[in-house]
């Protein structure tokens, strides 16, 4: 199996993830309290998630997704 | 589109205060997403012990960094999740009248409000060591003419809010009350 079948769950989730972000920014920025506290919460949550799908990007960019798990590959602590 | 546009301001009505659960419950939220951020830091810690090659193996590494990848931003999710549901459970006090929104989690919000003048009795209770200390509690809203009831769980500074609702009601029962008598007398 290769590993870019990895991918597939991940971009599912991405997908979920994106759907209830849109829904909760939306309820921040249409019920707002203030401007700057609005823009304060919307921007810090954007910035955290960028931060996370950078780290993510970097950890996974030099990854080989063609792999096959279990071609020669022996399934032990040390070399999984 | 602001929260102002979910009711009508009248022409002399202007917002007199805006009341929120009080800032603690943010302040346990924030530690909440700290320590649920902090564990994968003890889980990757102990499998390193375990297998020390487990987060540089290729085909280990791409999966624990997907894994790490849902589960932060999972949690980030949840945690601006939590933060929203605080900045939009909100009163909204006039000078006329109050309005309670309450958003219940993404997708329900209840909008429900009450004119000043008939508020007949407001109750503040702050109850336990926890509300002593940080200074919040609960504060209901009786009405002269219905049953109903308004409830707000773990608003910050109860007595003084509940002080500030009633000089309000009295304002806006004066005002009313005025009027009425100027209706009558034909003015």
């Amino acid at each position: 199996m290769p590993i870019y079948l990895l991918l597939i769950p991940y971009a599912l989730f991405l997908l979920i993830f994106l759907v209830f972000s849109l829904v909760d920014l939306i309820n921040a920025w249409r019920f707002r309290t203030g401007f700057f506290s609005a823009s304060f919460l919307i921007l810090a949550y954007l910035a955290g998630t960028a931060v996370i799908i950078f780290v993510t990007y970097n950890l996974l960019s030099p990854v080989d997704w063609f792999q096959v798990i279990g071609a020669g590959i022996k399934f032990t602590p040390l070399t999984l | 589109m602001n929260i102002k546009n979910l009711f009508q301001l009248k022409p002399y009505e202007h917002v007199e205060m805006l009341i929120r659960k009080h800032p603690i419950f943010l302040i346990w939220d924030v530690v909440f997403f700290a320590v649920l951020a902090a564990l994968p830091v003890g889980v990757v810690a102990l499998l390193q012990t375990v297998s020390p090659t487990i987060l540089t193996g290729p085909i280990s590494m791409p999966i624990v960094a997907v894994l790490g990848s849902i589960y932060y931003l999972a949690i980030w999710l949840f945690f601006f999740s939590m933060v929203i549901d605080y900045y939009l459970d909100i009163w909204v006090v006039t000078n006329d009248r109050l309005i309670a929104v309450q958003q219940q989690g993404l997708f329900a919000r209840t909008i429900s409000e009450m004119d000043l003048w008939l508020v007949q009795d407001v109750t503040s209770e702050v109850k336990g060591i926890s509300a002593t200390l940080f200074g919040y509690g609960t504060l209901s809203l009786e009405t002269a003419g219905k049953e109903e009831r308004f409830h707000f769980a773990n608003a910050a500074d109860p007595p003084h809010v509940r002080q500030k609702i009633l000089a309000l009601a009295e304002a806006d029962r004066k005002y009313h009350i005025g009027n009425s008598v100027l209706n009558k007398v034909g003015l």
